[in-house]
């Protein structure tokens, strides 16, 4: 029975070994699960880790969890929303496709419990949003800026800025705050490296100017 | 005019220690805590990013939906206006093409108009079976006067060219990269010149946030909030309606009922335009625990093309139904505010519930018909409340 449930587990049948980690206790288990060793458990909490990790570094790039997390889906629902997703431009590689979906299937079915949602204040939404009008910047430092995106910020954002692997700057929010985009930079985050070493805090004001300037 | 308190002094504290203590509460905000005993409700983030909040139904106990506890979705995030001074273009099949700033439409005659805007998906997780998408409740809706001038008055002064047949829509947002769609969309020309439909600078009486699509934005009175293109920057006159997933995709219902998972072919869809009759109870709320005595049953109600002409009220299931009071102003393209008098004298569980008439005819059902995107929930309203001694 262990090598029976091993062979699942090797087959990459994320959903089969999925299900087995996720049997709420109380609930029938397959008798070879009691006896289960260890290492075992080990190996599918490393699966559901790395499933975890395809999903924050190809889906959160564009929007916040919650649209993912509150859903509750048969396998079908979810398969026919990551392709959807990749069509839009999720960077999810072909081969980690079905393992994603294996995992959003398991851990967001039908049978799963309704989501709580969280709440926010309206004074919340209100500060984040009020945000100062940038200073403008001059053409010297802007046309520096560009010249520098085009080095090292156009592979991932694109030519002209719109997105590719990285997301749209153009009207972007985060050029809002000067001090959040030098970090942004500097430390990268999903699938952006941080550039901390090529880029100085001054050259970020740089590029953040082009930015400023694009529409 | 005296109204007795919806809840019962002990009750009430009840209620509010309930929704602070519920887990899924954070304050996220900067801002202090609101002081003891001070309701402030919160919205209801079902996307951070892109922002969707909804609104809390208890806010709807008001006939005008304070513009700070407006709804707001966003499907592709919130542009940086504040990058450069906006200016609102009209282009293609007119004999002059025009761009003005926000102040500049000050030229026009201003407009006020009272309209309901409510979001296509509202509702959409009572479908069964569970539809994706944002899971809203019953709070993507709201109530305000909106302040404008009229998109007929804009069209006219750059002349619209014979063969035009539509008019798109565009505004600021961006899609976070190439392959996402745009979110392009248009109204038939007809449509488009109606004196209703206004492009808005003000949202009750205050210029309008941001977040609620400011500094411009579409206003389609009676029409689902899909029309009403938010950060509005571009107007193009065309002989075609707007192609792409937005508009050809998206926001599409099927003509005739059909069974939950059913594909349906592009010449069997209808676009989603109007709104459909509808009814909300704003108090009590969700769960709440109530005192014998007499309590007020407070709600809202509105439709598409017509009038409301009836609110009904139940409050076991299956009824009797008694109809309830209006309250407040009767305008067209808002809601109507109603009241019904309760007086439960037993103790127990008990389903209030709503149902609305228009004057079309059209009553709201008890399930609305399944459609994939989970458009038009309308089906009558059902609050579980408990009176306990």
């Amino acid at each position: 029975m262990k090598s029976a449930i091993r062979g699942l587990t090797l087959a990459g049948s994320l959903v089969a070994a999925g299900l087995l980690v996720a049997s709420p206790p109380g609930r029938t288990q397959d008798p070879a699960q009691a006896n289960r060793p260890a290492v075992d458990d080990d190996e599918r909490q490393e699966q559901l880790a790395h499933a975890r990790q395809i999903l924050e570094e190809n889906c959160l790039i564009c929007h916040s969890r919650e649209l993912i997390e509150h859903q509750r889906l048969t396998p079908a629902q979810w398969k026919a929303e990551v392709t959807k997703m990749i069509g839009w431009g999720s960077p999810v590689p072909p081969e980690q496709a079905d393992e994603l979906t294996g995992y959003l299937a398991q851990t967001f079915g039908l049978d799963r419990p309704k989501a709580s949602p969280d709440s926010i204040r309206a004074e919340a939404i209100a500060a984040a949003l009020d945000r100062p009008v940038p200073v403008a910047r001059v053409e010297a430092e802007r046309k520096e800026g560009e010249a520098l995106f085009a080095v090292h910020c156009a592979t991932c954002h694109g030519a002209a800025g719109r997105g590719e692997l990285g997301n749209n700057l153009v009207r972007n929010p985060a050029l809002l705050d000067p001090a959040s985009f030098r970090q942004i930079v500097a430390e990268g985050r999903h699938r952006m490296p941080g550039f901390r070493a090529v880029l100085a805090g001054e050259a970020a004001d740089r590029i953040l100017g082009w930015l400023q300037s694009l529409d | 005019m005296a109204l007795g308190p919806f809840l019962s002094p002990s009750s009430r504290r009840t209620f509010v220690a309930r929704c602070l203590a519920a887990p899924a509460v954070l304050a996220r905000a900067l801002a202090g805590r609101s002081a003891p005993g001070q309701e402030m409700p919160a919205l209801i983030v079902r996307s951070e990013r892109p922002l969707d909040v909804e609104t809390p139904a208890s806010v709807f106990r008001e006939y005008l939906t304070p513009n700070r506890l407006f709804f707001i979705r966003s499907h592709l995030g919130m542009p940086a206006v504040a990058l450069r001074p906006q200016r609102l273009e009209v282009r293609g099949e007119v004999r002059r093409a025009r761009s003005w700033t926000p102040g500049e439409l000050a030229r026009f005659e201003p407009v006020t108009i009272t309209a309901v805007l409510q979001c296509a998906g509202n509702g959409r997780s009572y479908f069964e079976p569970n539809i994706p998408g944002v899971g809203w409740d019953r709070g993507a809706v709201g109530n305000a006067e909106w302040t404008g001038v009229r998109l007929r008055d804009l069209l006219d002064d750059c002349g619209v060219k014979e063969g035009a047949a539509h008019v798109h829509f565009l505004g600021s947002d961006l899609p976070p990269n190439p392959k996402t769609p745009v979110f392009l969309r248009s109204l038939d020309l007809r449509k488009a010149l109606d004196p209703s439909v206004i492009v808005a600078t003000k949202m009750n009486g205050e210029a309008l946030p941001l977040a609620q699509g400011g500094p411009l934005r579409l206003v389609v009175p009676g029409w689902t909030g899909n029309h009403w293109m938010k950060w509005l920057r571009e107007i193009r006159v065309e002989t075609a309606m707007a192609p792409g997933f937005y508009m050809q995709t998206a926001y599409r219902i099927p003509k005739a009922p059909v069974p939950p998972g059913a594909d349906v072919k592009p010449e069997d869809l209808d676009y989603v335009t109007r709104l459909n009759v509808k009814s909300l109870i704003a108090s009590p709320g969700q769960d709440a625990v109530l005192t014998p005595g007499r309590h007020e049953i407070r709600g809202v109600a509105w439709t598409g093309p017509g009038r409301v002409t009836k609110v009904e009220v139940a409050t076991t299931p299956g009824g009797p139904w008694a109809e309830a009071e209006f309250v407040g102003p009767d305008r067209e393209f808002a809601w109507r505010s109603w009241r019904y008098e309760w007086a439960p004298d037993r103790p127990g569980a008990y389903l209030l519930q709503s149902r609305a008439t228009d004057s079309t005819g059209d009553v709201q059902p008890e399930k609305t018909p399944w459609n994939r995107s989970g458009y038009l929930w309308n089906a009558i309203d059902r609050i579980p409340c408990e009176v306990r001694a």
